[in-house]
């Protein structure tokens, strides 16, 4: 319900307030001045008459540009003071119609009162008073009472049409004012109030949850490093993996919410999605080194040319990369807590790349070097494409080859 | 070329009408953001007429100053060419150089002088009026 503007009440003989306030004479006159004002600004082209005859030379040229800008603009403005006037002018028939409302609704209550105070005049004459009165007199009285009680409901429920009803005209004037050019509206205004209040309740409560959101990242970035540490060894890969996946991605997620509540820092959750890849691949190569190795043989064969070695010392130099990258995360995770709501490294095994770009350059070049390095490193090398160790044996073996091949 | 210096004095008068109409309505939507003394009623039309007023007095205040730029332009050329008329009237050899008037050289800033408009002689751009 719109606000009862108190200077435009007029006083009312019963009801407690006013359901529809406003003079329909003032603004009436303001229709009036708005459309004086309009008349006056007639169209410029027409009264001054510009003809090239006149003057034709550069500065004739650019004050006729100038004339034509001038032109438009004030042409704008009288329309906009055109259409002001006729949303006042519909604003003053309105009110005037709910006005006579209010004022019956006014007359209602008076009447009421007035047979109230009639009816107690009665009980006063009666000798009543003190005595209680009987039950056909606290009837009349009950009913007088819930009469006027209806009525000033009524009265309420005009103040709220008359509400909707200003509103109404209100945008019809808006739509007037938003003629001029490069302004806003009050509803776009209004809007943009709306939405910045709706992001600081947003991020009240984000930064509100950022306390717990950081523990947990941290917490889970300190699992799945243990996890990703685990992984090194072949049997505990399978276990360790998932849980060095689900605690990093755990990570990821309250790291998300700390972006949301650190003003953006969506290069650290970039950062810690890398990290989350990361835990996979290390370990992922520990299971699927040897499983390659199966692939291409016997195991027999993969004894006799040394594959299986090979595939061991990958994987395990693999998982030992992303490892190491998951401590120092976890390491530079232990720094002070974040400032300037940038949000500390990643989660499960990348590098505090985004971490304070601008007060720590070292640590931006030390990220880097890390994160190329456990890039190089995690990439499945192909386990088949490996040439295996050479050996005194294996040598021999080409030896014979050749002097076979030779036919000697 | 011949130039209407007496048009000219007629559309700097219309000009200045312009203006001065300008100002008024400026001076209307001063009044009219201070609505707090006029009983419209609701708030939201309380609202609205405030806007109008905040959204057209700045831009009410640019045209006026434009069109005030205009009548000063209109008025500077029409005394330059009726500088340049005389001078011709005085020497019939001054009459072909009726040329060119800059922009620059009829708004406030500047003041027409010499004998001939567009010859960079009697034109200085940026002198003070």
């Amino acid at each position: 319900v719109t606000t009862v503007w108190a200077t435009s009440a007029r006083p009312q003989q019963a009801l407690p307030f006013d359901p529809c306030p406003g003079r329909v004479d003032e603004v009436r006159a303001l229709a009036v001045r708005l459309r004086e004002g309009a008349d006056r600004l007639q169209d410029v082209t027409a009264r001054v008459r510009w003809q090239p005859r006149l003057w034709r030379d550069d500065a004739a040229r650019a004050a006729g540009e100038r004339l034509a800008e001038l032109q438009q603009g004030v042409r704008l403005l009288r329309q906009s003071f055109e259409d002001a006037a006729a949303a006042l002018d519909g604003w003053a028939a309105r009110l005037s119609g709910l006005q006579r409302e209010a004022d019956t609704l006014d007359r209602e209550a008076a009447e009421v009162e007035r047979r109230l105070a009639d009816l107690d005049v009665a009980v006063i004459g009666a000798g009543h008073v003190g005595a209680g009165l009987d039950l056909g007199t606290a009837a009349r009285r009950d009913a007088l009472h819930e009469q006027l009680r209806q009525v000033v409901a009524r009265a309420t429920a005009l103040h709220q049409e008359y509400a909707a009803a200003s509103h109404e005209h209100a945008g019809r004037l808006d739509a007037a004012g938003r003629l001029a050019p490069g302004e806003e509206s009050a509803a776009d205004r209004r809007w943009a109030e709306v939405h910045d209040r709706a992001e600081d309740v947003w991020r009240l409560g984000v930064r509100t949850a950022a306390p717990a959101a950081d523990v947990v990242a941290r917490g889970a970035g300190w699992v799945s490093t243990a996890a990703g540490g685990v992984a090194l060894f072949r049997p505990a890969a399978a276990v360790a993996t998932p849980v060095a996946a689900a605690t990093a991605g755990l990570a990821l997620q309250h790291r998300v919410v700390l972006a949301l509540a650190a003003d953006g820092s969506w290069q650290a959750v970039a950062d810690s999605a890398v990290g989350v890849g990361l835990s996979l691949a290390a370990p992922a190569v520990t299971v699927a080194a040897p499983a390659l190795a199966v692939r291409r043989g016997s195991a027999g064969a993969r004894a006799a040319d040394g594959t299986d070695d090979v595939a061991e010392v990958v994987a395990v130099r693999t998982t030992t990369a992303g490892t190491a990258l998951e401590v120092g995360a976890a390491l530079s995770r232990q720094e002070p807590a974040p400032q300037r709501g940038s949000v500390r490294t990643a989660a499960g095994g990348s590098s505090s790349i985004t971490a304070h770009v601008v007060d720590e350059p070292w640590e931006v070049g030390h990220g880097l070097r890390g994160t190329a390095f456990a890039a190089v490193a995690t990439v499945p090398v192909p386990v088949d494409r490996l040439r295996p160790p050479r050996t005194d044996r294996s040598g021999e073996r080409d030896d014979q080859d050749r002097v076979r091949r030779r036919g000697l | 070329m011949r130039v209407d210096t007496g048009e000219l004095e007629l559309v700097a008068a219309r000009l200045r009408d312009v203006a001065d109409d300008l100002a008024e309505a400026g001076a209307g939507l001063a009044d009219l953001g201070g609505v707090g003394g006029l009983p419209v009623g609701a708030d939201a039309m309380l609202d609205a007429l405030g806007d109008l007023a905040r959204r057209w007095r700045p831009r009410t205040e640019s045209l006026c100053a434009d069109a005030e730029v205009l009548v000063r332009a209109v008025e500077t050329a029409r005394s330059r060419y009726v500088a340049c008329e005389a001078a011709a009237r005085a020497d019939a050899s001054a009459a072909g150089d009726l040329g060119l008037l800059p922009w620059e050289c009829v708004t406030a800033a500047t003041v027409p002088s010499g004998p001939a408009p567009g010859t960079g002689s009697g034109l200085v751009p940026g002198q003070a009026r």
